[in-house]
């Protein structure tokens, strides 16, 4: 799924993936809406353009899974992750995560490995301000560490609004002014029904 | 204004994962604004979990095919629209 935020500084496109390990259809989908909407993506009327690809891509590869890792290297692992790797660099996105960084905990073997990524935009990285993996946050129930990325584009936070505390309430002052309203109120019905 | 920090995590379709994750103030501590979460937790009326200080974003599809949602955004209620 898609999101976007503009600002001054322009465009962030963040695109959250979850791509299924045993086919490349997000992957197709996710190059053919890049050439479907380059100019919505590539293009804005004020600053730079950010694309960002964060999700869990289930795929394995020496770039970023530990090179040591030989078992995760199979012929049809290496096919399927040559996709990926084509698709990112038609785009012109790169690795944001340094490699060798493990993410995932095999459910059985409980080897770990590296699923989840983040991919930028080659020309964003300057605005990358912090990444990493969040091993003391893992979760209850799941398998995934979680990601923190900080950009430095900033965005317009609104004020949270004061709402009336009905625990301190002066019942007196209530009670004054229910009673003007309801005077204010039968007077103005009465006059009505006068006219 | 806040600068963008985008928290992403496979929750497993854990429903105490994720509780844990929109209840706990690590969020809050880490300035967190988008939450990115891959399989996500979905309850019996097939809506996933999230509290009022965060706006739920589903893909397109979700209401047609919940079972396949695959992918859900959060983003914190305060962040102005017009940015």
């Amino acid at each position: 799924m898609v999101m976007q935020i503009t600002g001054p500084w322009g465009k962030l496109t963040i695109f959250n993936v979850y791509n299924n390990g045993e086919q490349d259809n997000t992957i197709r989908l996710l190059t053919d809406y890049h050439s479907r909407h380059k100019d919505s993506l590539e293009h804005t009327t004020m600053g730079e353009v950010h694309i960002i690809w964060v999700g869990d891509f289930n795929r394995h590869h020496p770039l970023w899974n530990s090179p040591k890792d030989t078992q995760l290297f199979t012929n049809e692992a290496m096919d399927a992750t040559e996709k990926l790797i084509e698709a990112i660099m038609d785009i012109g996105l790169e690795l944001a995560l340094p490699s060798g960084i493990p993410m995932h905990e095999h459910n059985f073997t409980k080897c770990w490995s590296r699923l989840d990524q983040v991919f930028l935009s080659t020309y964003s990285k300057e605005v990358l301000t912090t990444y990493n993996m969040l091993p003391e946050q893992r979760g209850i129930n799941t398998d995934h560490l979680s990601i923190l990325t900080e950009l430095r584009l900033e965005v317009a936070i609104i004020e949270a609004k004061a709402i009336p505390n009905f625990r301190s309430i002066n019942w007196d002052d209530f009670r004054d002014e229910l009673w003007k309203q309801i005077r204010s109120r039968n007077q103005l019905v009465s006059r009505t029904r006068c006219n | 204004m806040d600068e963008i920090s985008i928290w992403q995590q496979n929750i497993n379709k854990s429903l105490a994962c994720q509780h844990n994750i929109i209840s706990n103030k690590r969020l809050v501590t880490k300035g967190i604004n988008i939450v990115a979460l891959q399989e996500p937790a979905l309850s019996e009326s097939r809506l996933t979990i999230a509290s009022r200080d965060w706006i739920t974003i589903y893909p397109s599809d979700h209401t047609n095919n919940p079972q396949k949602t695959r992918s859900i955004m959060l983003i914190r209620a305060d962040t102005s629209s017009k940015s």
